[in-house]
């Protein structure tokens, strides 16, 4: 029970921690849709009331950086201006699910096909499921809100305070109820529980993965790496598409949003229809896509995030939860959570001292003092709120394709980081310091990752022996990553168990000890790696 | 209807604790159970790869041979074709040299994975693949030379 609990709570903490800078997106474009947009502007930009609403919205959600948590205040926006139902389904599943900086590092996944192929298989959910809930929420276009003109510091006032508020209320509250999910997975999950459960061609694995998404919080790049491992592990296609679809599209709050805004009957079928588009789209590309080449590995550790993290029987398990805390909260996220918190004890205080506050009285103060000001000529001129609400969006659409750059450097920069992080891995290994290199082979997996966007986002093409050299180094540090852990595991425990077990193993087969001999496979890896690594470094020089 | 609601909202949460207290799976003790296991027929090296593509290719003409280790044969062959250009990449072969290997190789898995025409078919693209493969043991062999 403790370890369930703790578990819970590590995941807990990780969920929020993952969905802060997100979260902030989300309630920054929430703000520029409701003080600048207005209704008029959002329903344009979400495709009006036409068919050409869906794909519309799903196109805007792949633009913005959300995932499924920092979808929540835009969509309880996009519902009070009354867009179309069908458009807001759109959106809340398609903006999750692909980001510029997720879509780049899947196509270096597995062929690109795949990403694209999971990309238009998410277009066919969010067409389906719009217009059947189009039909049922039996949706007719409103007449638009009259629009409030308000310029200047009161409109960023009411900006801020809105945002806090949505932090402290609504918002706040789903966000808590989406990273419940984590809670409960990591508490009845056991470590490791997940690990043979999607394998290629298990016909249950997409049901499997269906169930276990559902509650899921994962942010787009969070999915996308676990894509990675489950295409390098040669675990099931469908089952991946059922992640990306059910895991990083929805969470437990957006259920309870549809079921809020729309009742139980609706949320219902809403659901029942998702689980069945994206389930029986998951057995369509299940075969297609299997991997090219790929040995399945018999398992994966994409899913060991939802499982408990800490081991049963344990020592101490508070020390142990602290530790696997602590590693997964890097200097980036420390701000994005400070940020969030600065956010919620604001709001909390707006809440408490300004109970009746109202953006509608603002609003019509505002719209007094803005008419009655004289627009300046030159540079100071008066620009209407649309055009400033699209500009801001454009901007983060920008913003986004910089930080694609920034993200992704340039192939010499990437080639230092790869080799000093290597050095780190191939050094742990050979001072038998197995946490540190454990700790800096998924550092220097996701570097590689990095190589191949950045070389291909700048030279527009990435050729198949760039692509198989970064394929092959990130294999062998996967094989290392499993010699270590076993030469850590019996360094650790030395127990009469393991010994026991490898005497056996050892008597059944003579060769069996040969192959678990720690030191000489570690060895072996070490010296393939710096080959490999070598041939990267050229491959990607020329 | 209120108390009806309630009460399955009850059920559920006592249910959602219990499961949580119990958990719904086993959990994983040890990490040996994860070895990598490498099929018997995966090659050594590009030499390996050779004959084993050449081995698979004779079963497979074999008519004496019965039709469930002809089955075996294509699906072996199949998978060498898919796993060559990883084995040849993992060499000191250059981009030049591995390129034609990959092409032959992705021709083939094309062909193979559409199932459009009878392996007898490809008999000279095999044999392209073959010497493409036995050459480039020279090749790399002369750059550790080179090397050296």
């Amino acid at each position: 029970m403790e370890t369930a609990l703790a578990g819970g709570i590590v995941r807990l903490i990780q969920g929020l921690v993952s969905a802060a800078p997100t979260l902030i997106v989300g309630l920054f474009v929430a703000a520029i849709l409701r003080y600048y947009l207005g209704a008029a502007g959002t329903l344009r930009l979400f495709g009006g009331s036409s068919l050409r609403s869906l794909p519309q919205s799903w196109r805007v959600g792949m633009l913005l950086p959300v995932c499924s948590i920092g979808v929540i205040p835009i969509v309880r926006e996009m519902k009070r201006m009354g867009v179309r139902p069908g458009a807001i389904t759109a959106f809340a599943l398609a903006a999750p699910l692909f980001n510029p900086l997720s879509l780049l590092y899947g196509l270096t996944l597995s062929r690109p096909m795949v990403i694209v192929g999971f990309a238009v298989a998410s277009l066919a959910v969010v067409t389906i499921l719009g217009l059947a809930w189009d039909r049922m929420t039996k949706w007719r276009p409103n007449a638009s809100e009259e629009e409030v003109q308000v310029i200047g510091l009161q409109r960023l006032y009411c900006c801020l305070v809105y945002s806090i508020r949505e932090m402290a209320g609504p918002t706040g509250w789903l966000t808590l109820l989406a990273i419940t999910g984590l809670f409960l997975l990591g508490g009845i999950l056991p470590h490791g529980a997940l690990q043979s459960s999607v394998e290629q061609m298990d016909p249950m694995a997409p049901i499997t993965m269906a169930g276990v998404a559902v509650p899921i919080y994962a942010t787009p790049m969070l999915t996308m790496s676990q894509l990675g491992m489950m295409f390098a592990h040669g675990n099931s296609p469908g089952a991946a598409f059922c992640l990306l679809l059910l895991g990083t599209g929805m969470n437990l709050a957006t259920l309870w949003w549809v079921y809020s805004s729309y009742g139980s009957r609706a949320a219902l079928i809403w659901f029942s229809l998702l689980i069945a588009v994206v389930v029986g789209l998951a057995y369509v590309v299940d075969r297609p896509l299997i991997p090219v080449g790929v040995e399945p590995a018999g398992h994966t550790h994409a899913f060991d995030i939802y499982t408990n993290p800490l081991h049963s029987g344990s020592g101490n398990t508070l020390r142990e939860a602290w530790d696997v805390v602590e590693k997964s909260v890097s200097i980036l996220v420390r701000i994005g959570l400070g940020i969030l918190i600065f956010l919620l004890i604001a709001g909390s205080l707006s809440r408490a001292w300004q109970k009746g506050w109202s953006d509608t009285a603002i609003y019509a103060s505002g719209a007094a003092s803005a008419i009655s000001e004289p627009a300046n000529s030159g540079w100071n001129r008066r620009v209407s709120s649309r055009t400033v609400g699209l500009t801001s969006l454009a901007g983060m659409v920008a913003f986004s394709v910089v930080a694609c750059y920034a993200y992704y450097p340039a192939p010499e920069e990437v080639l230092e980081e790869l080799r000093l992080s290597r050095v780190e891995v191939l050094s742990g290994v050979s001072s038998r310091d197995y946490e540190r290199a454990l700790h800096w082979i998924p550092i220097v997996e996701e570097w590689s990752r990095k190589l191949e966007v950045g070389y291909a986002i700048r030279h527009f093409e990435l050729r198949p022996y760039q692509q198989m050299q970064a394929y092959l180094l990130r294999k062998k540090l996967e094989l290392l990553e499993h010699a270590t852990e076993h030469a850590k595991e019996s360094a650790e425990l030395g127990s009469s168990a393991h010994l026991d077990e490898h005497k056996r193993s050892a008597d059944d087969n003579p060769e069996h000890d040969h192959e678990h001999d720690h030191a000489s496979e570690l060895t072996e890896l070490r010296t393939q790696i710096s080959a490999t690594s070598k041939r990267l470094n050229a491959a990607f020089s020329q | 209807m209120l108390s009806v609601i309630r009460s399955w909202k009850i059920v559920l949460l006592g249910i959602l604790c219990l499961v949580y207290v119990c958990g719904c799976a086993d959990e994983r003790q040890s990490l040996f159970e994860h070895d990598h296991e490498l099929p018997g027929h995966w090659p050594r090296n590009v030499a390996d790869a050779a004959d084993k593509i050449q081995q698979r290719l004779e079963k497979v003409r074999d008519a004496s041979r019965s039709d469930s280790e002809i089955s075996q044969a294509r699906s072996e062959l199949e998978d060498l074709v898919k796993w060559a250009p990883e084995v040849a990449a993992d060499t000191d072969l250059s981009e030049e040299d591995w390129n034609p290997i990959y092409q032959c190789c992705e021709t083939l898995r094309r062909h193979l994975d559409a199932g459009d025409v009878a392996i007898g078919a490809f008999q000279e693209d095999f044999q392209r693949l073959i010497d493409l493969l036995r050459e480039a043991i020279t090749k790399f062999d002369e750059t550790a030379i080179a090397i050296q």
